[in-house]
Parts: structure tokens; C-alpha cells; sequence
């Protein structure tokens, strides 16, 4: 499967780009970075078991320990393994009434989840009752705009966490949604929720340009794409930069492949989600290379395009 | 609607290259799989969940009611979002030892879209409400009422109970009558309503200075004990298909 994969993107390259050599080339004094298998969720809705068989659209679909299985599997045949999720861990069905949200979080420490942020339902029990469920979580959360200095949550929640994967620096941040009229305010409380776009391009320049990240990704429960100019995935990936990877949630949205978009500097910025409930598991296989100077396709594409 | 089968999809020579970065991705795979049957359970997991399971499924199949017709969830009025509303309207009016004169719940509160007929058990309660809303009873002047009402009928109609009816003309409410009168906009009105929406939900933040008793229970709760009850009494709860809500076109 590689190599013809392989060989048809280096088809691909000659005939349709028309650069001479180099791109994906095997260069003997290049250095072989590591492959990233990037494993996500989102708006997981404390579907612990799988859909029963009722009739539903869903029926048999998800289940935690099918995932986890699945998880399992992914992590013996690839070494470097992140599992990610963006939020809406919580609510949906009475595990979570009856347990408020423990078993959810245990059993993403137990996957081995890596790191997630925080989606409006994960208020749904209150700041204190998110708070609560933190002892069970060996993972961390993170959000770069809520504010919770006034809160319980002050100190227990970093804007970003950076992951090194055999030498490839990889920096993870959370953004979260406006809670306010979509969660009551008993329940978030003094959360502050600061502008995505301003915080999102903060901590990203400073992931790329200031902590030198190979890779920087967006944990999102902002939601996909909206007709109106509410801030979204789409929104964030066009009017800002230093971000590569957006994963999303919030929408529930069942994409059938990324969508790809131009930051502000012109760049490509990959924007994915995969529905909710833990029906998929999100998967991202990822190569890097060493890109010298001159050896960009899409700046070599511009300069033959212009 | 995507396919639901693995899905392996090349993107070939992504270029997120950032002139500063020292790497760039050259390639980028997507092999996002759909958890279906075909996976075996992880038995460390299914061990973590058990002990949860068990409580949670001994209290979520208990039989609590019968239904002589399927109840479906539609906009602006259904046999379903009727049903509700009056179990709401008349266990509230236990509850709070007056009767109330309306019960209101928001059409996005009410998560599946149907109730077979037959056995209705306590698990099938938690999936239609999944939300710990509180029911709250509120004290309404007239005049509030009616912009509770122009805003359901701005959103296409919301599950409302037996005791209120109005006409939507263009997106706001007409004819708004409660127990068969027109509104008096100056009297005051007793509603049934979960604290989502009296605390501000869905734009109807003019429902936060009313007057407020709190039952303390959740919306839930309520449906659950509104139909233990009546099942203990030997009746079933039936369809009503009446048309609360017009549209005038
Ligand atoms: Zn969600």
C-alpha cells in the first residue's frame, strides 16, 4: 500500500507539478524524520457502549471498548501515537447523570488519551463538577481561551502542551466556544471566554515561532463552518496562521475527508472532524520532511504560476 | 451522509510549509475508521465498565408507563412535544399545589425524535431528556408571556401544553389565548418552565426577572414520576394530536 501510494504521488509530482527531483525524494544525506499517527474524537457524549440495536440510524455503532481495541491495535504497529480529543466528553446518556463524567475520564486515561480540550457540555455538571472528574484524568485539558483565573479550575488547565515524538516537536492547543446563552452561567461560573481568533493566533505563533514546533495543532469545539460569520473552524483556519491541523467538534460534523483551506500567509490548514459519539475514530497519518530552502512545492508552484 | 466504511484517503504533498519551520508535511493520510461491530471489545475496558453498567442498567429498565401510539417529535406541534408538555403541566401542578396555566419545554430539550408505542421504560425518559434542567415555576405578567410566545413562534414552535394556543403570522404570535381567553396583559400567569430557558436559554432572557418558585427537580425527574404514577393507576398514556400552535400563511 506504501509504495504504491509512494509511487503515485511521485507520478503525481513530475507529471503534474513538473519539478525535476527532490520533493519526496530519498536524498542519502537527508535525515529520516518519524512518521505522526494523529488519533481523534469529539463530542464522544458519554457513549459508553455501543448504540443499541433498536433500529436506530446508529444501532451497533461506537463503544468505548471497541475503540479502545482499535486503539490498542493502531499503537502496536506505529511507534509515535497521539490521541486527542476536542471536547464534549460529557452528556448523553445516564452514565453520565448517574456517574457525572467519572467513567468517561477513566476510561480516557486508560486509552491512554494524550490530551483534550473542553466542549460547552462538559460544564454540563458545572466548573465544579468537571473539577471533580480531574483526579481520573492522568491526561490534561487544555484551552487557550477560556479564562479560568476566578474559577476552580485556575492553575489546573495550560493553554497548550508540547509533545516531542522521536525529535518532532508537536504543540497542542485548546479552543473552546462562547458559553454565554449556550451554558448557563451557574454552571461556567467566572470562566472568562476570551476572542479564539486573537487567542488562537497567539499561542500558535508562539508554538511555531518562539518553541520552533514541527507541527502545530488546534483542538477546536468551536464547530466546523456556520452561513453566518460566528467564529468556526473555517473562520480560524482563514484569518490566522502558524496553525497546520484543526480538529474539530461541537457540530457533530461526519466528514468524509478534511477540508483544506489557505491561512493568512497562504498556507494550507487541514480541518477535521469526525461526527460524535465515538461512532469513528479520527486517523491522520503524517510524513514530514525536511523542506530546504527552495524545495517548497507551494512556493515553487507560485513562482511558476507567476 | 458519509459512507460508513474505512475510509483511506491520500492527500498528496501538503504543503503547510512555514518558511521559518525547519519541516513541512509531505504527506498526509487519512484513515479514519468506523467503531462497528466488526471490533472485538478490549476486555480491560469492558472490565472498567461493568460494575458501572450494572447500576446503570438496573434502574434504566424498569417499566414506568405504556403508550397507545408512537409519539413523534415535529415543529410547530406534535403528538410528542404535547405529550410532554402536559406530563410537565400537570405533575408541576401537584407539585406546587396550584394550577398552573401553561407548561413550555424548548424543542431542542427533547433529544430523540420518537417514542415507539408499548412499554415505555426509565432509560427511554433519559434519552429523550438526557439534560439536568430543573423544572421551574415562574409568575408571568401578560405581557412577558407574550414575548415568550412571539419567540417560540419565531423559532417554528416549541412543545407547549394544553391551556395555551396562538397562531404564527410572520414569525411572531397572534391570538394567544390561555384556557380558551385572550391574553390579559396586565393579569398573571402561572408556566411550568425548565430553567434553561427562565434562566435566559435561547434568547428568552426576559424570562429572568419573573417571579420564580423552584421545584428542585429535574424536567427528567418529573416525566418519571408523572408516569410511575399513572401507571400505578392502571392508564396508559395516550397520543394527543391536537393543534396547539397555527400557522397563518
Ligand atoms: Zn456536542
Amino acid at each position: 500500500m506504501t509504495i504504491n501510494r509512494r509511487q503515485f504521488i511521485e507520478n503525481s509530482i513530475l507529471t503534474g507539478v513538473g519539478l525535476s527531483t527532490g520533493i519526496l525524494g530519498k536524498l542519502p544525506t537527508e535525515k529520516v524524520l518519524p512518521k505522526l499517527c494523529i488519533l481523534h474524537t469529539n463530542d464522544v457524549h458519554s457513549r459508553i457502549e455501543p448504540f443499541p440495536m433498536d433500529g436506530g440510524r446508529n444501532q451497533g455503532l461506537g463503544g468505548a471498548a471497541r475503540r479502545a481495541a482499535l486503539i490498542k491495535k493502531i499503537r502496536s504497529e506505529e511507534q509515535n501515537v497521539l490521541l486527542l480529543d476536542s471536547g464534549d466528553i460529557f452528556q448523553g446518556t445516564p452514565y453520565f447523570n448517574f456517574f457525572g463524567g467519572e467513567l468517561e475520564i477513566k476510561l480516557m486515561s486508560q486509552m491512554g488519551y494524550d490530551l483534550a480540550t473542553i466542549g460547552n457540555h462538559d460544564f454540563d455538571g458545572g466548573i465544579d463538577g468537571l473539577h471533580k472528574q480531574l483526579p481520573h484524568a492522568n491526561f490534561d485539558f487544555v484551552s487557550a481561551n477560556y479564562n479560568f483565573d476566578n474559577t476552580i479550575l485556575n492553575g489546573k488547565v495550560n493553554s497548550h502542551k508540547i509533545f516531542n515524538k522521536a525529535g518532532l516537536k508537536v504543540g497542542v492547543f485548546g479552543l473552546g466556544i462562547e458559553l454565554n446563552s449556550l451554558v448557563p452561567k451557574e454552571l461556567y461560573k467566572e470562566t472568562q471566554y476570551l476572542d479564539p481568533l486573537i487567542q488562537g493566533q497567539k499561542i500558535a505563533s508562539r508554538l511555531k515561532n518562539d518553541e520552533k514546533c514541527d507541527l502545530v495543532i488546534c483542538l477546536s469545539h468551536l464547530g466546523y463552518n456556520y452561513r453566518d460569520n460566528k467564529v468556526s473552524d473555517v473562520v480560524l483556519a482563514q484569518n490566522t496562521s502558524d496553525i497546520d491541523i484543526i480538529l474539530g467538534g461541537h457540530t457533530h460534523t461526519f466528514m468524509s475527508k478534511p477540508d483544506i483551506r489557505r491561512n493568512t500567509k497562504g498556507e494550507e490548514v487541514i480541518i477535521n472532524q469526525v461526527g460524535w459519539a465515538g461512532i469513528m475514530l479520527g486517523r491522520l497519518d503524517i510524513e514530514f520532511e525536511h523542506a530546504k530552502k527552495g524545495k517548497c512545492v507551494s512556493c515553487k508552484n507560485s513562482l511558476i504560476n507567476s | 451522509m458519509m459512507k460508513r466504511h474505512v475510509i483511506f484517503l491520500s492527500i498528496l504533498s501538503i504543503s503547510i510549509w512555514s518558511c521559518s519551520s525547519k519541516t513541512y508535511i509531505a504527506d498526509l493520510d487519512v484513515n479514519t475508521s468506523e467503531i462497528s461491530q466488526d471490533y472485538q471489545e478490549d476486555a480491560e475496558i469492558a472490565s472498567l465498565i461493568e460494575p458501572y453498567k450494572k447500576e446503570v442498567t438496573a434502574q434504566m429498565v424498569e417499566i414506568i408507563g405504556t403508550l397507545d401510539k408512537k409519539l413523534t417529535k415535529r415543529r410547530p406541534n406534535s403528538n410528542l412535544g404535547n405529550w410532554f408538555a402536559d406530563a410537565l403541566k400537570d405533575e408541576s401542578s401537584r407539585l406546587y399545589k396550584k394550577q398552573i396555566d401553561f407548561a413550555v419545554q424548548n424543542y431542542g430539550g427533547i433529544r430523540i425524535p420518537s417514542v415507539s408505542a408499548g412499554e415505555i421504560t426509565v432509560g427511554k425518559i433519559f434519552e429523550l431528556m438526557p439534560f439536568d434542567n430543573k423544572l421551574l415555576i415562574l409568575e408571568c405578567d401578560g405581557a412577558t408571556v407574550k414575548k415568550l410566545t412571539d419567540r417560540i413562534a419565531e423559532k417554528g414552535g416549541w412543545p407547549i401544553s394544553a391551556g395555551l394556543t396562538f397562531t404564527i403570522v410572520d414569525e411572531h404570535s397572534e391570538d394567544v389565548k390561555i384556557n380558551g381567553e385572550a391574553i390579559d396583559m396586565s393579569a398573571t400567569y402561572i408556566a411550568a418552565i425548565p430553567d434553561y430557558i427562565a434562566n435566559g436559554g435561547d434568547n428568552c432572557e426576559f424570562l429572568l426577572d419573573m417571579k420564580r418558585y423552584d421545584t428542585e427537580k429535574y424536567v427528567r425527574d418529573i416525566v418519571i414520576e408523572h408516569l410511575r404514577r399513572e401507571y400505578k393507576e392502571g392508564e396508559t398514556q395516550m397520543a394527543d394530536p391536537s393543534k396547539r400552535i397555527a400557522i397563518k400563511k
